[in-house]
């Protein structure tokens, strides 16, 4: 009845390896089995290596980086009837893949409370303070080296104790997403992502508080 | 800290403030500066540079990953692989109705029924429960949903109990009685994402 395939059919059809087309990707969604094996080599060879470096860049580890754009790729065709071609492919896919990484982060991280962590009311009164001072100097071009290695350091703590806040934080710098955009990515209300942004900002506070002190203090 | 202080912290962080408008946008400026500068100091990192057998490896795995998910209805891997015919599909078929069937009503039978619901769902596509005891439903809805065959994660956030699962599509028969079950609503974009709180003492 469906006679034989030749691995060559695997790679033939409307999907040119390294090209994702938006109405095949819809196609292949509606088709299923066959389509979507075809579909995910092509999305495997044209995004792997571009999503992979952002899973990497934000899990710190190279087999969890590929399984987490794996099962990004898994949702994606779980999901693909929802998608209408109303934007880009790529962009509709690393929000799947980062909403992959949360799940992992979520499960990794500890989530301890910001009570547990013994939030000091006058720290936060001191960054706030020192926030308020004038800008930095020319001095802080001679410090930036201290300045990196001691950020880089508090925010690798960050990462480790409190995963899905970071990531969240790392995103909203790199692409300059608004509290809309966060509550997407979440799939939470403005107002819940409102306090969950808060917290984020808090949790920075505690963990970057040495590096902040260096920042603000070079004024 | 205030809403507008959030609002411009945000903005720092985002790269849309105008410079040091406040503290708390400076605050976030200063911190979107040294995250730029360390993110683009990893990407050295993943050059994603693998041998061609590697990334034959990876397919494998993915197109593994895929027929465990039930993407792909037919094993079409390998090499010149023979599909099933018509006969040895529908015994499959039948068998595995069966299967489903058995795992279905055991998933009945050995799992204790929920309290009853109050189930009220946001505009933003999260249903919220609450229940006498949110750790012990979100434990039972996981053990249900993955009984049924459904990729599903618990979380707890800021001392609420959740859970977030991908639904096949189209949904199974199990899928439909289990959501029946707990009064939930087929999500529409097949992502079903509860949260669970205290029920209010009377």
């Amino acid at each position: 009845m469906f006679g034989t395939l030749a691995p060559a059919a695997l790679h033939c059809g409307r999907w040119p390896r390294s090209t994702v087309d938006k109405q095949a990707f819809i196609q292949a969604c509606r088709e299923g089995g066959a389509a979507i094996e075809r579909a995910l080599r092509v999305l495997d060879a044209s995004y792997f290596d571009q999503l992979y470096r952002e899973g990497l860049r934000t899990l710190r580890d190279a087999d969890a980086a590929r399984d987490a754009v794996q099962d990004a790729f898994i949702r994606v065709w779980q999901r693909c009837a929802t998608y209408q071609g109303q934007s880009e492919l790529l962009p509709w896919i690393r929000a799947i893949l980062r909403n992959t990484m949360l799940d992992r982060l979520r499960r990794a991280g500890r989530e301890l409370s910001l009570e547990d962590e013994a939030v000091s009311a006058e720290a936060e009164r001191r960054l706030d303070d020192l926030a308020g001072q004038a800008n930095p100097g020319p001095q802080q071009a001679l410090r930036a080296r201290q300045h990196a290695d001691c950020f880089q350091r508090c925010w690798e703590r960050f990462e480790r104790e409190a995963p899905a806040h970071a990531a969240v934080i790392a995103w909203i710098a790199q692409d300059g997403l608004s509290n809309e955009e966060v509550a997407e990515l979440l799939g939470r209300t403005p107002g819940a992502t409102r306090e969950y942004i808060s917290q984020c900002r808090k949790r920075a506070r505690i963990y970057l508080a040495e590096w902040y002190e260096l920042e603000f203090s070079d004024a | 800290m205030t809403d507008s202080s959030e609002d411009n912290w945000l903005a720092g962080l985002a790269g849309r403030a105008s410079i040091d408008a406040t503290p708390a946008s400076r605050e976030g400026r200063l911190l979107r500066q040294a995250l730029v500068t360390q993110l683009s100091a990893r990407t050295d990192m993943g050059t994603a540079d693998d041998p061609p057998a590697d990334r034959e490896q990876r397919l494998a795995v993915l197109l593994e990953k895929a027929r465990a998910a039930g993407l792909l209805t037919a094993d079409t891997s390998g090499s010149a692989v023979r599909l099933p015919t018509g006969r040895r599909m529908r015994w499959r078929a039948a068998a595995a109705a069966t299967i489903v069937a058995l795992a279905v009503a055991i998933t009945w039978l050995v799992t204790p029924a929920p309290e009853s619901l109050p189930v009220r769902t946001a505009d933003d596509g999260i249903v919220r429960l609450q229940a006498d005891d949110p750790l012990a439903l979100k434990q039972q809805l996981l053990q249900s949903l993955r009984a049924a065959g459904v990729v599903a994660t618990g979380y707890e956030s800021f001392g609420r109990h959740g859970v977030d699962a991908e639904l096949p599509s189209p949904l199974t028969a199990d899928v439909r009685a289990l959501l029946r079950r707990y009064g939930l609503r087929a999500p529409p974009d097949g992502v079903l994402r509860v949260e669970i709180e205290q029920r209010p003492k009377p």
